[in-house]
């Protein structure tokens, strides 16, 4: 137990959950409030695109305080990956892309979107993760393959969402990174998976080599060996 | 076999991974007549593998390459102490508006106040807001949107 009182408020509808959740956490939130919304009608993914909600999915926002250094930050995206995936699994065989999107086959089941606050001096004032899974229905996404994981009733769904995070963090706190980064990786692809990187407009093409110590994805390229800590992961 | 020193480019690759992983600026390993340098210039360059032969006479400093004698030369004068000076705090991808097509959190002459957002820096699909550290005025901005940064990087002067 990380000792955080947590606190889920279900509303019906909001434009997004991420941006109350941000607006919360600059007036003083304490740790452990989590939003979700029935029905959000601007909800937010990587690069600003829109998250495809359908009543009967999950849309929760999630705000932590975790003592950690600015660099630690993308740690706390692979934690939440590892929350989602254990809260996910007793309902199908999902699987994890790096950093943090939920996938049955290669259909995106759940994705995560992080953002955090810097305290001058480097040190993380607070974390948000907005999490959508398709619990219900599997969106239409153009150029993308989608499903879903139920019927599953999003409020229970949260909740177990909510104690596999209260756990990692825990773990977090008390032992460090390297057990997320091993359950991260029981999760991800195979060693080996031929993955491609997005950087910009180019892609850089590898092999899956695991994860290093910091979290990054480690691929064997043509070149050798190289690590990224961001970009999008594509096909190959 | 001959003196001097058989090339092996994974060994330099390995330790210029190793550089990238553990946020070092230089890493040398010398055996016999053989020595290997890897160095980088965290405010600008990316790892900039270097390779050099074994010293006939006295060694000499060792020359750094090419491209971080230039990139170093882009930043000579900026002063690294600079108290106005906002660095990366982590290796990710910069962003200096919060949405693409968006206006950007500042530009050159903005006026900021403290705990106002600059620019966004991505590391593993997190985005984390850098905020000025000082009330001020934007005098340079360092990196260009899209662009990969380094731990320490230079990203913005606020005067």
């Amino acid at each position: 137990m990380s000792g955080l009182a947590w606190r889920l408020s279900i509303e019906e509808s909001l434009p997004s959950t991420q941006t109350l959740v941000a607006q919360r956490a600059e007036a003083g939130e304490p740790a452990g409030l989590a939003i979700m919304a029935r029905r959000q009608t601007a909800g937010r993914g990587r690069a600003s695109r829109t998250w495809h909600d359908q009543p009967g999915n999950l849309a929760i926002s999630i705000l932590v305080r975790p003592e950690a250094e600015a660099r630690a930050t993308g740690q706390f995206a692979l934690l939440a990956a590892v929350a989602l995936h254990q809260a996910a699994a007793p309902h199908a065989p999902v699987r994890l892309r790096w950093p943090n999107d939920l996938l049955l086959g290669e259909a995106k089941v759940a994705g995560i979107l992080t953002e955090a606050s810097l305290r001058p001096g480097g040190a993380l004032a607070h974390v948000i993760f907005g999490i959508g899974v398709n619990l219900a229905h599997a969106p239409p996404v153009e150029g993308r393959a989608t499903a879903c994981l139920g019927p599953i009733p999003p409020e229970g769904f949260a909740w177990a969402l909510l104690e596999a995070l209260d756990k990692w963090l825990d773990r977090q706190a008390r032992e460090g990174f390297a057990p997320i980064r091993a359950a991260w990786m029981a999760a991800g692809p195979a060693p080996g998976t031929p993955l491609s990187v997005r950087q910009g407009d180019s892609f850089i093409r590898g092999r899956y080599e695991g994860l290093t110590e910091a979290g990054a994805l480690r691929l064997l390229t043509e070149d050798g060996p190289r690590s990224f800590h961001a970009g999008e992961l594509g096909e190959v | 076999m001959t003196s001097g020193i058989q090339f092996d480019p994974e060994a330099i690759r390995r330790l210029a991974d190793i550089l990238r992983e553990t946020d070092l600026t230089e890493i040398e390993l010398s055996e016999k007549d053989a020595r290997i340098r890897v160095a980088r210039v965290v405010t600008v360059a990316p790892a900039a593998p270097a390779y050099y032969p074994a010293p006939q006479a006295p060694a000499p400093a060792p020359v750094p390459v090419a491209p971080v004698a230039a990139a170093a030369a882009a930043v000579d004068s900026l002063d690294p102490k600079h108290p106005g000076l906002v660095t990366s705090p982590m290796v990710g991808v910069a962003y200096l508006a919060p949405e693409p097509g968006a206006a950007p959190f500042v530009s050159l002459g903005s006026k900021v106040a403290v705990g106002q957002t600059l620019l966004l820096i991505e590391a593993m699909k997190t985005f984390n807001q850098i905020k000025a550290t000082r009330a001020g005025t934007v005098t340079r901005i360092l990196v260009e949107a899209g662009t990969p940064v380094e731990y320490g990087e230079p990203l913005v002067l606020v005067e």
